[in-house]
């Protein structure tokens, strides 16, 4: 049996629905967002799966909204008695990994089928220019924000200074150099294993 | 990994800041904008939506105005 009601399964449908149209710089920017409602509102799932399945989507090939993907997979996983034990659970994560997808990916491709182009040709218009002007610094902020929220769920205190250097350093890493970003992951892997942060 | 992740989101994110040299709002209130929308969802975990209604609304409104001013500025001689 799933522990979450029809209700939850069409909740989670529309949140994703509802976020992919607000999604103006990418699904990523509406990662605090997820987070807000999957982990502090319904707690489907814990902070620290929330953040595994970003890292596993950043760190795999193929476009990393495929995070979306393993969050709705880790939802109806949960929500079917939290492993791969049964049949049923590994249904429920289907589920849960097909309604995020659909939820996300519905909306704004048809959004962006039928106005990339209407704003390519208007891309002259004073509207779409102060359109893109007046969301660069929010959308700036929004991708600052997931990174923020990602590190703090590993946990806030003291304790866990050097998740903090280590997010703080890979930052400066990619923000100034041309480092290539697999390198970084893989380096973070081996501290992780080998229990240095 | 997910320390490493992180790292990568917010560095994207500073990979965007020098396009607001050229933005038609002043680079100072880009970088309040920018402020203020983090502290709203990081760490006061305001819903997006009003995030983006209010401050992406009002700063949209904001550089439309703006171009508006650059354009009559330019149409006279």
């Amino acid at each position: 049996m799933s522990s979450m009601s029809l209700g939850d399964w069409l909740a989670l449908l529309t949140h994703f629905l509802s976020l992919s149209l607000l999604a103006v710089g990418g699904a990523i920017t509406t990662v605090p967002d997820m987070h807000r409602t999957l982990v502090d509102q319904h707690q489907w799932l814990s902070d620290s799966e929330f953040n595994a399945a970003i890292a596993l989507a950043q760190a795999a090939p193929g476009p990393n909204v495929l995070f979306v993907a393993l969050l709705g997979w880790q939802v109806g996983l949960n929500a079917g008695g939290g492993l791969v034990t049964s049949g049923a659970a590994w249904g429920f994560g289907m589920l849960g990994m097909l309604l995020a997808m659909l939820g996300i990916l519905l909306p704004s491709t048809t959004l962006t089928f039928a106005a990339s182009r209407w704003a390519h040709q208007n891309r002259e218009l004073r509207a779409v220019r102060a359109f893109k002007h007046g969301m660069a610094p929010v959308v700036v902020a929004l991708l600052a924000a997931t990174g923020w929220i990602l590190t703090a769920n590993q946990g806030a205190d003291l304790a866990h200074w050097p998740l903090w250097l280590l997010t703080a350093v890979v930052t400066l890493l990619v923000w100034r150099t041309r480092l290539h970003l697999l390198w970084l992951l893989a380096a973070g892997a081996v501290l992780g294993w080998l229990g240095w942060v | 990994m997910s320390a490493v992740a992180a790292g990568m989101i917010t560095a994207t994110g500073l990979k965007m800041l020098p396009a607001l040299k050229n933005n038609v709002i002043a680079l100072p209130w880009c970088w309040a904008l920018a402020a203020l929308t983090f502290v709203a969802i990081a760490w006061l975990r305001v819903p997006l939506i009003w995030v983006l209604a209010v401050l992406g609304g009002g700063s949209g409104i904001w550089a439309y105005r703006r171009l508006s001013a650059l354009q009559q500025n330019e149409s006279e001689p």
